[in-house]
């Protein structure tokens, strides 16, 4: 396997890491990314925040996860610059979508290994 | 490993007379001096003013975050659902950070947002249950009305058929009986 096959298949596994964790937090309105990043760490597959950023926003354009971003957060301003960046995500939920694909009740998808 | 500054090498009474210093705004020669008076340790003005702006920085942050979470839970007693959803996960976030966060938390406040965020809940689905509430009411005037052009028709066609001499039968009567839904 070449060391381009290594990573695409770590990044794949790094998304179905995200879906599981949320799974797990399924009967929660949302949760924080903070939280995620933690999981992930706890699980010994600590991610930059800019890749869990890029993870998150493939598993939200695949439908399989809702996100809110910085601007999302009621009572939001722009000139609020220690809040963080207005398209960072802060929160995601995993959708029913998601869970199929967890249970794989839905094709697979080469991006989103378990 | 945090990588050792300069201004490490300080003595705790050198460190705490520069932070009330930043406190104060005062420039970073006038903070370097003062350092040197009262506690005699020398650092460059650069360092200080490197650290000066470190500190500004992270009492803007913790300013941006503190007002940004005021405004969280003003919309979340404003029954903004999802900003008591949202601080549910900030505080589970919190939670897991500092697992013993909870401890020094004063339990009136905790039992205070955990009441709030049911409030809001219920007001949520009283508004649910109201809105059915005028569903079913609609529902029932459109049906209502429905029947009453229904009665009209068969009225004018009663008319029409006594107006021309002929009986009413056994089959007026039933339908008569349907628009008013006496057919069992």
């Amino acid at each position: 396997m070449s060391m381009l096959a290594i990573e695409i298949h770590k990044q794949a596994r790094r998304k179905g890491d995200i879906i599981r964790i949320l799974y797990e937090d399924y009967t929660s309105a949302m949760t924080s990314v903070g939280s995620l990043a933690g999981a992930l760490d706890m699980l010994g597959e600590s991610v930059s925040p800019d890749s869990l950023q890029f993870h998150l926003v493939y598993l939200a354009q695949q439908s399989y996860i809702q996100i809110w971003r910085v601007r999302d957060l009621p009572g939001w301003r722009r000139d609020r610059i220690g809040v963080g960046p207005a398209e960072q995500i802060r929160f995601a939920k995993l959708l029913p979508r998601g869970l199929q694909l967890l249970d794989g009740n839905c094709p697979e998808d080469p991006q989103v290994k378990f | 490993m945090p990588r050792e500054r300069k201004t490490d090498q300080l003595s705790s009474a050198a460190r705490q007379a520069m932070l009330a210093c930043f406190a104060q705004h005062l420039p970073a020669s006038m903070i370097a001096a003062k350092i040197k008076a009262e506690t005699g340790e020398t650092v460059a003005d650069r360092t200080v003013g490197r650290r000066k702006s470190e500190w500004e920085a992270e009492q803007q942050r913790r300013q941006a975050n503190r007002e940004q979470m005021e405004d969280l839970v003003a919309a979340a007693r404003g029954s903004d659902l999802k900003a008591s959803e949202m601080i549910e996960a900030l505080a589970r976030e919190a939670l897991m950070r500092d697992p013993d966060g909870f401890g020094s938390l004063n339990p009136i406040d905790v039992q205070r947002t955990s009441l709030q965020a049911e409030k809001v809940r219920l007001a949520r689905e009283k508004l649910e249950l109201q809105k059915r509430i005028v569903d079913l009411d609609e529902a029932k005037f459109s049906r209502m009305k429905q029947r009453e052009e229904q009665a009209i028709d068969a009225t004018r066609a009663l008319e029409r058929k006594a107006a021309s001499g002929q009986a009413i039968s056994p089959d007026d009567l039933r339908k008569i009986r349907e628009v008013y839904g006496l057919n069992t």
